[in-house]
């Protein structure tokens, strides 16, 4: 050892240089630019097996996350259109949205407009196949009904336009993903029930969520937008709004996370203090352990915003509980006091309470490096988090406390005191056969619970939104008549061209789907920007059977009675040629309007684009579509989820019982196989009384209730640790024991409390199993010398 | 009947028939087709225009009649002509029977539109998923009910009255309000007096469609089962 850290002061100088030198890092670089995701995807593991598709997944998933669509509602249109009116000048008003689209009558008429110059290149699938096949006479027939019937009004292009028809049939082909709505005066419209089954009128609102990344504030203030244009809305006549949106989701999880994080810390700590005041009855004990937990928590910050680049709302929720384990330390610090209550020496306390500490701190973090190796980005910054920031806080007990700290004194009849003594009379179990009956009703209780267990591995364990906006999500769906799922294709190759020919290749296993209705619907760049390879065949079959000299078009304009010369300006007018439409051209055109969020451009050296699928019906038909189809995959993001979540599940229940050998390992170097056995039971048993009381009560066991026992174990051997290392002293150990465990039950179990499920399966079982282990390692504690005292005797002689 | 008779014959009748429904709505063809554009009205002056001539029909469940149809397109020598008949059912939708040049059946309906030919098959027209080209199906159902109040949502609406002291005649010209819409047509002129008898659609690029509804009866009893089954898929 360096001779500067022999010695408590020259611990306290590096320790303490240590500490400014990373406040004032924290301060100047981390803090301006600390970055708090909120998105669910960023807890989520990474497809490991292909980076690209993940990557391009994430880029179409934060294109999706950016739309909202809302329905505005009233009894009857003319109110529901001002309402909605109203409530979308609001949301553009606030800044919050780059696009709020209310009227589209402009923007439908320009996007049909869009694809008239390009109309020598564009067929329907329809009309393709009957060219290919030679089916002339249908399409005569059809462009003869047209012209003779009112047919003809429902096409979006006149017969002087588009006299076959090819091109509106083209338009009329591509099914907007708006449902029901239909174009009603200026916007769009549809009518359907409110929730009291009164029958109203909606008018839809579709906003796009400003380019910024994602971070609290934005989202933040968008919820704060959408409030308020609800209000406008309302105020206007608006009784009923309907919102979907990612956003929306987000705002909800952001207000829940900071309510959750004031309220769970501010709870903590306000018990924190309280138990501190009332244990050590001084101010200073209480400002010194703050100011551990205080250096451990931006510790932790800058950490993860080292390594992640971000910190997640998650970790902040569960990080305000790690305030319960952090002042752990300082109250087995200040714990040591009630050795000598009266020549009690702070200098001298580390070598009393280091080991403790040290081993204590070593457990804890092995357990939370063991969260390392799970997949879950947002487990492994609560691991980091938690090893980083209470690996300082205890480096700040050990090396500062001791210099900081001073000795005061206690009145004799204090009720710390007579709790001590209360403590120290705690009954142990101590005679074999009580040992015995108590493990053999252990084991019952604990093998009942384990037959009932039940897994469930979902995604509900991971997120869940406040029902209110489910019910919303479920609303949009039934009005608009249909919903996106949560499956969708992902298109890859190595050019744009290659993307759309594989698009292709998609649809058309796709398209006897959707004729059956096993689909209900898709949508496809490629619907409305066919591949240069397709537009060439289009344009050489229409060439070959609309305008040649004996082609279809020749043909039917004599039969209606045109001169030789109005059908001869036709067919030169083809001849004379036009450029097929390119995607450059495509996506800056009016057209593209609907279809730009799928295409997700050039990512990781390929490009890429999604295909959203409307109410799969078929399920396995609509993946084995996509079967040997090269670059094309059906991702669907829950099953993953669901798959990685239990796989992961049985690897955290080796890796516990992996953690468990080590540490008894680690152990067994101080205390032997028999004791170190001995230290982990309450842990260990502590944790299965947990899991079996879960089971019993029905609760099914998901990965993150696996991983709360780990970190009982760590916790709870803890504190078996603590009673070990103070054989000398038992009293001020047991106090500090109690102390801790009521600090760590409590920030645990508010963390039972939280609105995300993953943060309640955790504390439920941390809370629980910390408490069942503290039981059992009172009850199974040592035996104490005869020379042991109570404390209010040690202090009156 | 007509089946039987030979073509000559049916074209005679149809030139007849169409000469009689000039004849009918020859104060409409007196008052000059871009004149009743420079005559907006309000909604509430075009109930006064129509109000009382179209009470009976208000207060029917539906129309029918025949049809002529005369389309007119830039550098064709002569108009394509159908005729038929037609059925408009206030709660069902447009029964569209064309009989000349070829039998074929367009089916309007709050649902849809959808063809039927000859030979039986059915095309269901799939622009009504397009929710721009779905107003044109809404239009041609509110031209059938005389629905001034719904088409003045699409429309910026003109009229006039063509009556002699003894009919109440009128005539009404709409232009969408629409953009989506005005692809389709730039604006209509309509003639009626109890009901619509002649409909003019013209586009911007020289299109120019012409209904006329020659032998219209006001259905004052309910339909028909028969009549009915036309609308079932």
């Amino acid at each position: 050892m360096p001779p500067m850290l022999r010695t408590v002061d020259g611990r306290f100088r590096l320790w303490g240089a240590a500490m400014l030198l990373l406040a004032l890092v924290f301060a100047i670089v981390v803090a301006p630019q600390l970055r708090v995701e909120t998105s669910i995807f960023a807890l989520l593991p990474a497809d490991e097996r292909d980076a690209g598709a993940e990557q391009a997944v994430r880029v179409y998933t934060d294109q999706l996350a950016r739309n909202s669509v809302f329905l505005v509602g009233a009894g009857d249109f003319a109110t529901a259109r001002r309402a909605a009116g109203a409530f979308a000048d609001t949301l553009k008003g606030s800044g919050r949205f780059s696009q709020v689209r209310l009227q589209v009558d402009q923007a439908l008429a320009e996007a049909a407009r869009a694809d008239l110059p390009y109309r020598d290149y564009l067929l329907a699938a329809r009309h393709r196949e009957w060219l290919e096949q030679g089916q002339l006479q249908r399409l005569h027939d059809e462009a003869q009904r047209a012209l003779y019937t009112p047919a003809g009004f429902m096409r979006p292009f006149n017969a002087a336009e588009d006299p076959l028809g090819l091109l509106s049939a083209f338009v009329t082909g591509q099914r907007p993903p708006t449902g029901r709505a239909r174009l009603q005066e200026d916007v769009l419209a549809l009518s359907g029930k409110d929730p009291a089954g009164k029958e109203m009128s909606y008018v839809l609102v579709v906003a796009q969520a400003g380019n910024s990344a994602f971070s609290v504030a934005t989202e933040e203030a968008a919820g704060q937008a959408i409030a308020a244009a609800r209000t406008a809305a309302a105020a206007a006549g608006g009784t009923d709004i309907v919102g979907s949106g990612v956003i929306q989701h987000a705002a909800a999880a952001v207000a829940s996370g900071k309510r959750e994080m004031s309220l769970f810390s501010g709870i903590s700590l306000a018990g924190t203090v309280l138990l501190m005041l009332l244990a050590f009855r001084s101010l200073r004990p209480l400002l010194l352990t703050a100011l551990a937990m205080a250096f451990g928590a931006i510790a932790g910050l800058t950490a993860c915003q080292w390594i992640f680049g971000q910190v997640h709302l998650v970790t902040l929720v569960f990080g305000s509980s790690l305030i319960g384990t952090s002042v752990d330390y300082a109250i087995f610090f200040f714990a040591d006091r009630f050795r000598q209550p009266g020549e009690w020496q702070p200098v001298q306390a580390p070598d009393f309470v280091t080991p403790g500490i040290a081993l204590g701190y070593l457990t804890t973090a092995l357990s939370y490096l063991a969260l390392l190796l799970a997949p879950f980005p947002g487990l492994r910054q609560i691991a980091t988090f938690s090893a980083v920031g209470l690996g300082v806080a205890c480096g700040c007990v050990l090396f500062l406390l001791p210099r900081l700290a001073r000795n005061w004194p206690v009145p004799p009849r204090a009720l710390v005191l007579r709790l001590i003594d209360r403590l120290a009379a705690l009954p142990r179990i101590g005679s074999p056969r009580a040992r015995l009956l108590l493990a053999a009703a252990g084991l019952l209780f604990v093998g009942g619970g384990l037959l009932r267990l039940e897994f469930l591995d979902d995604v509900r364990a991971l997120q869940s939104s406040p029902p209110p906006l489910i019910r919303q999500e479920i609303r949009m769906r039934e009005l608009l008549g249909q919903s996106a799922d949560r499956r969708f294709f992902l298109v890859r190759g190595d050019s744009p061209e290659q993307v759309l020919q594989r698009e292709e290749a998609l649809r058309a296993r796709l398209a006897p789907l959707l004729a059956d209705r096993r689909l209900g619907n898709l949508l496809a760049v490629s619907e409305a920007l066919p591949s240069q390879q397709l537009q060439a065949a289009n344009h050489a079959l229409l060439a070959q059977q609309i305008y040649s000299a004996d082609g279809l078009l020749p043909r039917l304009m004599l039969e209606l009675g045109y001169g030789q010369d109005a059908i001869a300006r036709q067919l030169s007018t083809f001849a004379a040629g036009s450029a097929p439409l390119q995607p450059q051209a495509f996506f800056a055109s009016a057209a593209s309007e609907p279809y730009r969020p799928l295409w997700l451009g050039s990512v990781a050296g390929d490009t890429a684009s999604a295909v959203t699928l409307f109410d799969v019906n078929d399920a396995d038909a609509v993946a084995q579509a996509a079967a040997g189809l090269p670059g094309v995959r059906l991702i669907d993001k829950l099953a993953d989820i669901s798959e990685v979540l239990s796989r992961y599940r049985r690897i955290a229940m080796l890796l516990i019982v992996a953690v468990y050998l080590v540490t008894g390992l680690l152990m067994s170097r101080r205390y032997g196989y028999r004791g170190a056995a001995a230290m982990l039971l309450p842990a260990f048993g502590g944790g299965a009384l947990a899991l079996a009381l879960l089971a019993w009560a029905g609760v099914p066991i998901n990965l993150f209730h696996v991983l709360a026992l780990l970190l009982v174990m760590g916790m709870g051997s803890d504190y078996t640790i603590f009673l070990r290392e103070s054989r000398s002293a038992e009293a001020p150990a047991l106090l500090a024991v109690v102390l801790a465990t009521l600090t760590a039950v409590l920030s645990f179990g508010l963390l039972g409390f939280s609105s995300t499920p993953f943060l309640r399966a955790i504390g439920l079982v941390q809370a629980l199993g910390v408490s069942f282990a503290v039981i059992l390692a009172l009850l199974l504690r040592p035996a104490r010398g005869a020379e042991q005292r109570t404390v209010a005797a040690t202090i009156s002689s | 009947m007509i089946r039987t008779m030979s073509r000559g014959m049916r074209r005679l009748l149809l030139s007849g028939l169409l000469l009689a429904a000039q004849l009918l709505c020859g104060n409409a063809r007196a008052a000059d087709a871009q004149d009743v554009f420079a005559h907006p009205l309000t909604p509430a002056q075009m109930s006064t225009l129509l109000g009382p001539a179209a009470k009976p029909l208000a207060a029917a469940p539906g129309l029918r009649g025949r049809f002529e149809q005369r389309k007119t397109l830039p550098d064709l020598p002569r108009p394509l002509l159908s005729t038929g008949e037609f059925l408009f059912a206030r709660d069902l939708g447009v029964w569209w029977h064309t009989r000349t040049p070829f039998d074929s059946v367009f089916i309007l309906t709050r649902e849809g539109a959808r063809s039927r030919d000859e030979g039986g098959a059915e095309t269901r027209i799939n622009a009504d998923e397009q929710p721009g080209v779905a107003v044109a199906a809404r239009i041609f159902f509110a031209l059938f009910a005389l629905d001034f109040e719904a088409l003045s949502k699409d429309f910026d609406t003109y009229g006039v009255p063509t009556g002699t002291s003894k009919s109440t005649g009128w005539q009404v010209g709409l232009r969408p309000k629409l953009a989506a819409m005005s692809a389709v047509f730039r604006e209509a002129v309509i003639d009626g007096t109890q009901h619509a008898n002649r409909i003019e659609l013209r586009d911007a690029h020289g299109d120019r469609t012409e209904i006329l509804l020659p032998e219209v009866s006001i259905l004052t009893d309910g339909l028909s089962a028969a009549d009915r089954q036309r609308f079932a898929n």
